[in-house]
């Protein structure tokens, strides 16, 4: 089953195209209050996903990387926007056609603590998919559930457990368990090693490798540091305030970053080497619940280069080389300088 | 530890009631309690008093002139515990303080006080109890539609429960019983039913809302769950525990609310005993009888003082943060 990722899709178009997505929260909405003000978490993303691939996305605290994510998913419902699966927009989805595309595009979740109902056995999370979506019968539910716990290297023998007997890194594979379980062709991994041990976070990126390889699982990996998107990603996209300010292969961005914002987070990526010659780009903090700049580029407070039109337009996000892009003015100047 | 004595003081005091209530019958009867006839017929005449159809009790429980036969008359013939009706009026023997044949003494009719007592009990916990089933209903429904929707659903339905709470429950019930114009126990239940559910409506609605934003509750709507099923299987086991909790506390409630209302007359009519007509008939003659007070009184006390020790216990054990397990 798992080896035809491409089962029912019409063409050779991508998995999952995201355009212009757009997700506002109300701000103070009180009973009586005359303004309705809104925060815009995510602000007109795009981005592709194509089969079996990685994309990683980053971005800090409060970047709408987590909301994109669950927009994607239906979790949220975006304001506006597209969420293109397979060809079709899953945001017009009747709740019932939309229950049958969740089973081609699973979750896995932060916090390995929050995510598996304390209340229910190891079995009964990992097979839950299959009940639901009965692509099991019954019967043969458990031998399933026993192969895919040791297909993310757990002993079937646990499922009678229950998650608070399990470390953070065995949970971890408990919630892949439940997310590889329906053969899904699209998992949203919502920072799935950001909670664990360092040593565990390889195992656990390892693990999912493995299961792409195997299986042809694409992958959206949102994370909150290029360093572990690096092991994992084809392409990465780094999100700023809602935006997404680059994006581009995964080795071309790690070697010649475009973006202020992203050079100022590679540098911050520690070397394992103590006598390594390091050249931080340093940013001035933020606190990450204030509202940003009225105008202009949101990254401009903080960007080290800034210019007198970042403080008066928001730039777009435009190719700055083979399969590169970046929405900054110090390469929209050249190419446009008129508009 | 404090919780487990609360939990097990609690548990001793609500079984002790709720026995007493459920064997009223049984400790307290003017039909003898066993009967073995001198035809060899075996009887639990008791079996009459419960809401059971008449044609499968009969059979057992007897009639009136099987029950009436004298000890010589047959082999076997045991009284109950408290061999008096609790309407059978003897005026020769009015307020009689406790003794050996009246346990409680006697009130201004010369009936029995521990008979009345008894059961009394019998009908103030299940007043008690099923008014808390009708508002545990109503609020964990109206709740978990209201947390779990949330957006409008919610803002409508809070609404609602804002204006019912808004009455004085009490006066709420006067006028509902007013309403109804019908004696007994059944418009007594409704009546503390249907107006006592507020709290536990807000109660729920608030676990809802911060059980639908856990993970795993997000987990199972990305597994393509239902709502049926995420409310079923993933927020309502978890909020069932505190709701529980709730429950007690809320019998303990009710109780109170039907003594108070019959202490008032409006509640449950004599001759039918209930610890509150029971405490108001006692309330005219306290001069002269103090022992037709303290019974109810007591039984009221040990009864709201059993459940909320229960609840308090219950809820110190189902929080695994004061029970010590995390």
């Amino acid at each position: 089953m798992g080896n035809e990722p491409d089962r029912n899709s019409p063409g050779n178009g991508p998995l999952l195209e995201v355009r212009d997505l757009v997700k506002e929260f109300p701000l103070n909405r009180g009973f009586l209050s005359r303004y309705r003000k809104s925060i815009r978490a995510v602000d007109g993303v795009s981005l592709t996903v194509r089969r079996g691939e990685t994309v990683g996305l980053v971005g800090e605290s409060g970047s709408g990387k987590t909301t994109t994510g669950r927009c994607i998913l239906r979790l949220i419902e975006p304001t506006s926007g597209e969420v293109i699966f397979r060809g079709e927009n899953i945001l017009k989805l009747g709740a019932r056609s939309m229950r049958e595309t969740r089973r081609e595009i699973q979750i896995i979740f932060q916090d390995p603590y929050g995510s598996l109902n304390p209340r229910m056995t190891v079995g009964t999370i990992v097979g839950e998919p299959l009940a639901i979506h009965k692509t099991v019968p019954r019967r043969e539910r458990r031998d399933r559930v026993a192969e895919l716990l040791k297909r993310v290297g757990l002993d079937p023998d646990m499922m009678r457990r229950y998650p608070h007997e399990f470390s953070g890194g065995q949970r971890q594979r408990i919630g892949v368990a439940r997310a590889i379980a329906l053969n899904p062709s699209l998992i949203v991994a919502d920072e799935p090693v950001s909670a664990l041990d360092v040593s565990v976070q390889a195992q656990v990126v390892n693990l999912l490798q493995d299961l792409q390889e195997e299986y042809g699982i694409a992958y959206l990996f949102i994370a909150h540091d290029l360093s572990v998107v690096e092991h994992i990603s084809d392409r990465v996209a780094v999100m700023y305030r809602g935006k997404i300010v680059e994006e581009a292969g995964r080795d071309q961005l790690y070697s010649d970053p475009k973006h202020p914002y992203t050079q100022a987070l590679l540098s911050s990526v520690p070397i394992p080497d103590p006598a390594a010659d390091r050249h931080p780009v340093l940013i001035p903090e933020e606190n990450p619940g204030a509202v940003g700049p009225a105008k202009g580029c949101s990254f401009h407070p903080r960007c080290p280069a800034v210019m007198e039109i970042c403080r008066e337009r928001v730039p777009r996000l435009l190719p700055v080389g083979e399969g590169q892009k970046a929405a900054c003015f110090l390469y929209e100047k050249g190419s446009d300088p008129a508009s | 530890m404090m919780p487990r004595h609360s939990l097990r003081a609690g548990g001793v005091l609500v079984s002790f009631v709720l026995l007493v209530g459920l064997f009223a019958p049984v400790l307290s009867n003017d039909k003898p309690i066993f009967l073995w006839t001198r035809e060899g017929r075996v009887l639990l005449p008791p079996l009459a008093d419960y809401p059971i159809p008449a044609r499968w009790k009969t059979p057992i429980a007897g009639n009136e002139t099987l029950w009436k036969i004298t000890p010589e008359e047959a082999w076997i013939r045991i009284p109950a515990l408290i061999p008096y009706s609790v309407t059978e009026i003897d005026l020769d023997s009015i307020l009689q303080p406790p003794s050996r044949r009246h346990w409680l003494g006697t009130d201004r009719l010369g009936r029995d006080v521990a008979a009345r007592w008894v059961h009394g009990a019998a009908v103030s916990i299940t007043v008690g109890i099923f008014a808390m089933l009708i508002s545990l209903g109503i609020g964990v429904l109206f709740g978990s539609t209201a947390g779990y929707f949330g957006g409008i659903s919610d803002t409508i339905l809070s609404r609602i429960l804002e204006i019912v709470f808004c009455f004085p429950t009490l006066f709420l019930i006067l006028a509902l019983i007013g309403m109804i114009d019908s004696t007994g126990m059944v418009p007594i239940i409704a009546a503390i039913g249907l107006t006592r559910w507020t709290g536990m409506a807000r109660y729920v609605r608030g676990e809802f809302l911060s059980l639908r934003e856990r993970d795993f509750v997000r987990s199972a709507r990305a597994a393509g769950a239902s709502n049926a099923r995420i409310i079923f299987h993933h927020i309502l086991p978890h909020s069932l525990p505190p709701v529980l909790v709730t429950a007690a506390f809320g019998v303990s409630g009710a109780v109170l609310l039907e003594t108070a209302l019959s202490f008032l007359g409006f509640g449950i009519q004599p001759p039918t005993p209930s610890w509150g007509n029971i405490l108001s008939e006692g309330q005219a003659a306290l001069q002269r009888g103090w022992w037709l007070t303290l019974g109810p009184a007591a039984g009221i006390f040990l009864t709201v003082l059993g459940f909320n020790l229960l609840g308090d216990g219950l809820r110190d054990r189902l929080d695994p943060i004061a029970d010590g397990r995390l």
